[in-house]
């Protein structure tokens, strides 16, 4: 108090300039979305063309439906000139 | 949130191999898997609003809003544990009975595989869809909002993982759920301080098992040692700048960090360090800056956070190397940081005039006057012109600080040529120096105002109220027929301008999360404070609590934190904490207690410690005023607990005020002398000048004197001070050191030499409004007519009734002593007056002084008024009473004339 005999009084100081304005951070702006929307997209794109690659993929070591259709017209191929060209007799034998 | 300036790598550099641009973390998947309790996965027609659990929509959308929180807060550079994560989720959930977090943590415990992983989050996807036949009440979560857009980065971010990255993101998902495990074991125990030992080597053993466990998989021993480390410091550090491991490259293979989150981290660290520069470890600070700039270089603001850490741990020569550095690197890059150009920005990083800015600030914070004001002489010059507005109202306001802070009368050598500042008026007459700051500070005021800058709006406007406070304004015209002008000061100027000071915060409203300026820092405080709260509810089971808690925390119980950024309230609270010193000069005791109490109640989270320490002192002052010694020395050592004394200085003084006014009571007048001497070394020149301290220590050394009935020496201090105060234009010490002479030729018996002095005295306080230092000065004035004889007695006893009113309201106690004494002696001396005819017209004031000397341990005073006391009684043929005030006489001058224990006036 200012009275006789007196305290010292003491000022407040407060800071002119913080850091916070001198060195603002920006707000999060509508880019980001725009952003992640074409990541997303970009990713989607890479998946899409991995699925496209593996529809015209051989596999080799793994048997795949058109291989098997094949090998099952040959077989069909084979029992019809044996019918022709064998007798009754040794069909039953061999059924024997 | 800026999910794609990363430090690492750009959205230009991995947008075409889809990389991924936010690092999945454990915490991120807690997150995520509350947004999916937020926001279930719609089913057609078999939902209702809210869902479950939900009660109400209260509820729900306080979840919500946690969750938003969350997702914007910028402390997330430093993820928090789990154990923090649910603290703050139980803050919210208190209707479920904890149900969020038993379903968090078994649903993350429950993920054990990376399928599992695949699962939860392509159950995440459910959380998007909107099902056919939805209605449009149904709840599901809008991709574009702000807790869509961060569900869809996690979901991005695990689509581009690698295998190996599962992997780790598994094991540091298991080590997440440990270490809260391990932790809840902690805050089961009762006593926690005497188990903390065995505890800890517990803990250490069981993460030691974790490892055993892992340590043939993928698990490392760097996240185990992370884990652990991480409890360890939670209970010792309340700032944790111990965070080198965040930084390395080797644990983060994707990414560090978003460039956002570095910058808000950065501004985070500025502002621990302007507000408490004590409890940053000056060079643990730098190896962190080190490491994160090897780590980013082209992130220049790290060295200019070396530049503030140098600069608040007093290190000359290293911040204006790592100023230099800054702006060396930075300036003239003005698309540096990729800002748009329409924001609108206070100052613009990197240009010429801000670099001399920062310069001139750093100057005058080491006491360079004259390199201060060359720095800021050319900051206008080049702010003029570059056409930089903002930077030239800022410079202004820096000027203005600078002359205010050094005296007025130092800078007539320094300023040269005072046109140059543009504090030309036109009239081709030079100014003087203190209408020079009236200019500056006005003009500074208008620029700001215009500007739109609220920083510098309410500095400009506590600066001005400072100067109508200690100055008289003249017109600066000083001829024409309006010439003569009332000399005084203007205490409604100084309230206008208080109370524009703190007004800004109306410019600040509950809208501010919708505005482009959030910085996370709202959300940042707003997770603190929930922290905050559920650590009080566990307050009996945790006897440590984090000491960077407020202790005003309890205030914000349940309640947003104000969304008013920190440096905008520190400059309202600075408004209440300088309106409580303008009061003190006027004279309103409630006025200065409420003035603080607000303070102190509404400003101490955002206050820097320099800042809070002083209301301690104001409201410390206030008890030893008021209250006496013992209630003041309790007091202070309180604020000496909070507040360390390396670090403020306004409570070391505040200690040797006490200290010598106790002593020069008892009469101890080695000790008076010692601390008298202590107070000679603070305001020596080797430790910066500060007038107001050497004018300290020269009223304390005239006292001190005079108590030692030396009053030569005591007046040829006090002229030597009185030729100080009006050489520096302190009006208003002036007052103070006239009332001083006053005293000192008054005590020497020369009632007619003090008169003057006491004159004069009451002059300067009509001009300066200092109603209650001009009752002192009055009821001096009586006490000098009353020696000068007893035929004045009339004339002083009518002149102690004027200065009773305010005396008595508002005085302390010694002031409200001597006018009960000098009362009861004006009626004594009195010759028409008969003590026998009204008795306690005497006894009643002498009484009330006594009272109040006790408090004070005031020996003089005191065994003046048992004297008097003595003399009543014998008067009216009272011998018991006599005989006992006699004693009590008797006993203060043998305390005063042989003192005993002089050593106990040193303690507290």
């Amino acid at each position: 108090m200012l009275q006789f005999p007196a305290l010292m009084r003491q000022w407040p100081s407060p800071a002119l300039i913080p850091a916070s304005t001198l060195l603002p951070v920006p707000a999060t702006s509508q880019e980001d979305e725009l952003l992640l929307s074409m990541a997303e997209s970009d990713l989607e794109d890479k998946l899409n063309e991995i699925r496209k690659t593996n529809s015209h993929l051989v596999i080799i070591g793994k048997p795949t439906g058109d291989t098997k259709e094949e090998y099952d017209a040959e077989v069909e191929d084979d029992d019809a000139d044996n019918v022709e060209e064998s007798d009754g007799d040794d069909f039953d034998q061999e059924t024997g | 949130m800026n999910l794609f300036a990363g430090v690492g790598g750009g959205a230009a550099d991995g947008g075409g191999t889809g990389t991924a641009l936010l690092e999945l973390t454990p915490h991120k998947m807690a997150v995520c898997h509350l947004v999916q309790v937020f926001a279930p996965a719609a089913q057609a027609g078999g939902d209702v609003v809210p869902p479950f659990p939900f009660e109400s929509l209260t509820h729900h959308n306080r979840l919500g809003l946690f969750l938003f929180t969350l997702t914007r807060s910028c402390d997330d550079f430093l993820e928090p544990p789990l154990e923090e994560f649910l603290k703050q989720l139980r803050a919210v959930d208190d209707l479920t009975n904890g149900w969020f977090c038993e379903q968090l943590t078994s649903a993350l415990s429950a993920l054990n595989s990376p399928d599992d992983l695949f699962n939860f989050f392509d159950k995440l996807r459910g959380v998007f869809t909107a099902p056919e036949g939805a209605s449009a009440e149904d709840v599901f979560l809008d991709p574009n909002s702000q807790l869509g857009v961060f569900l869809r980065c996690c979901i991005l971010a695990f689509n581009s993982m690698t295998f190996e990255g599962v992997c780790h993101l598994l094991a540091d998902l298991v080590m997440y759920c440990n270490s809260a495990d391990a932790s809840y074991d902690l805050a089961e125990h009762e006593d926690f301080n005497s188990e903390m030992g065995n505890l800890m080597d517990a803990d250490i053993g069981s993460h030691a098992g974790i490892f055993d466990k892992f340590h043939q998989g993928y698990a490392s021993e760097h996240h185990m040692g992370e884990s652990s480390s991480t409890l360890t410091r939670a209970s010792m550090s309340p700032y944790d700048f111990d965070n080198a491991n965040t930084f390395k490259a080797d644990d983060n293979p994707t990414c560090l960090r978003s460039r956002w989150q570095l910058e808000a981290y950065l501004n985070q660290q500025a502002d621990i360090l302007e507000k408490d520069p004590g409890s940053v470890p000056l060079n643990l600070f730098n190896a962190t800056m080190t490491q994160l700039q090897t780590l980013a270089p082209e992130l220049h603001r790290v060295q200019f956070l070396q530049y503030l850490n140098a600069l608040y741990h007093d290190d000359y020569v290293a911040s204006l190397d790592n100023l230099h550095r800054y702006f060396d690197y930075s300036a003239g890059m003005q698309g540096l940081f990729g800002r748009s150009l329409s924001q609108v920005q206070d100052i613009v990083v990197g240009k010429y005039e801000s670099a001399l800015l920062c310069l001139g600030n750093l100057h005058c914070y080491f006491g360079h006057p004259k390199k201060a004001l060359e720095a800021f002489a050319e900051a206008v010059r080049v702010s003029q012109m570059n056409n930089d507005d903002s930077c030239l109202a800022y410079v202004l306001g820096a000027i203005s600080n600078l002359l205010s802070k050094i005296g007025i009368s130092n800078t007539v050598g320094i300023i040269s040529s005072p046109y140059s500042l543009g504090t030309n008026i036109g009239l081709g007459t030079p100014l003087s120096i203190q209408q020079q700051l009236l200019v500056l500070l006005k003009r500074s005021l208008k620029r700001a105002d215009a500007l739109k800058l609220p920083s510098l709006l309410s500095f400009d406007h506590l600066s001005l109220a400072k100067f109508d406070l200690k100055h008289v304004q003249r017109p600066l015209v000083s001829f024409g027929p309006n010439a003569s002008t009332k000399l005084r000061t203007c205490p409604a100027d100084v309230c206008k301008n208080l109370r524009l000071g703190s007004r800004v915060l109306t410019d600040f409203g509950a809208d501010v999360l919708s505005t482009s300026n959030d910085n996370g820092s709202f959300s940042t405080s707003w997770l603190r404070n929930l922290s905050a709260t559920s650590d009080s509810w566990r307050s009996s089971s945790k006897n440590t609590k984090k000491i960077h808690i407020n202790d005003f925390d309890n205030f914000h119980y349940h309640a947003q934190p104000s969304p008013v950024p920190a440096s905008i309230l520190q400059l309202a609270g600075s408004a209440y904490l300088l309106r409580a010193t303008a009061w003190e000069h006027y004279g309103s005791a409630p006025m200065v207690r409420m003035n603080v109490l607000v303070y102190a109640t509404c400003f101490a989270d955002a206050a820097s410690s320099s800042e809070l320490s002083l209301a301690y002192v104001k409201l410390i002052q206030q008890l030893a005023v008021f209250k006496g010694y013992s209630a003041a020395f309790c007091a202070l050592k309180l604020a000496e607990k909070k507040f360390p004394s390396s670090t403020s200085l306004h409570i070391q003084l505040l200690g040797m005020q006490i200290l010598h006014e106790r002593a020069l009571h008892r009469g101890h007048l080695k000790v008076a002398q010692q601390i008298c001497d202590e107070f000679g070394v603070l305001s020596s020149s080797v430790s910066g000048v500060d007038i107001e301290l050497k004018t300290e220590f020269s009223v304390r050394r005239a006292r001190t004197l005079l108590a030692a009935k030396q009053f030569s020496q005591a007046a040829a201090v006090a002229n030597s001070l009185f030729s100080t105060c009006y050489k520096y234009n302190m009006q208003v010490e002036n007052a103070s050191v006239l009332l001083l002479l006053a005293e000192i030729h008054k005590k020497s018996d020369n009632a007619v030499l003090g008169l003057p002095y006491a004159l004069a005295s009451q002059s300067f306080c009509k001009s300066f409004n200092l109603d209650l230092l001009e009752a002192s000065a009055t009821l001096t004035l009586a006490e000098l007519w009353l020696d000068l004889g007893s035929s004045h007695a009339k004339k002083a006893l009518s002149l102690v009734y004027q200065s009773l009113p305010m005396i008595l309201g508002h005085g302390g106690l010694e002031l409200r002593a001597r006018a009960h004494v000098v009362l009861a002696k004006c009626h004594l001396s009195d010759l028409k007056f008969s003590v026998l005819e009204d008795p306690e017209a005497v006894l009643d004031p002498l009484n009330q002084a006594t009272e109040d000397l006790q408090a004070l341990e005031y020996h003089e005073m005191a065994a003046e008024a048992y004297y008097l006391k003595a003399m009543a009684y014998n008067h009216l043929g009272k011998l018991d009473e006599r005989e006992e005030a006699a004693a009590r006489f008797k006993d203060h001058v043998t305390a005063l004339e042989t003192p005993h224990n002089e050593e106990d006036s040193l303690k507290y």
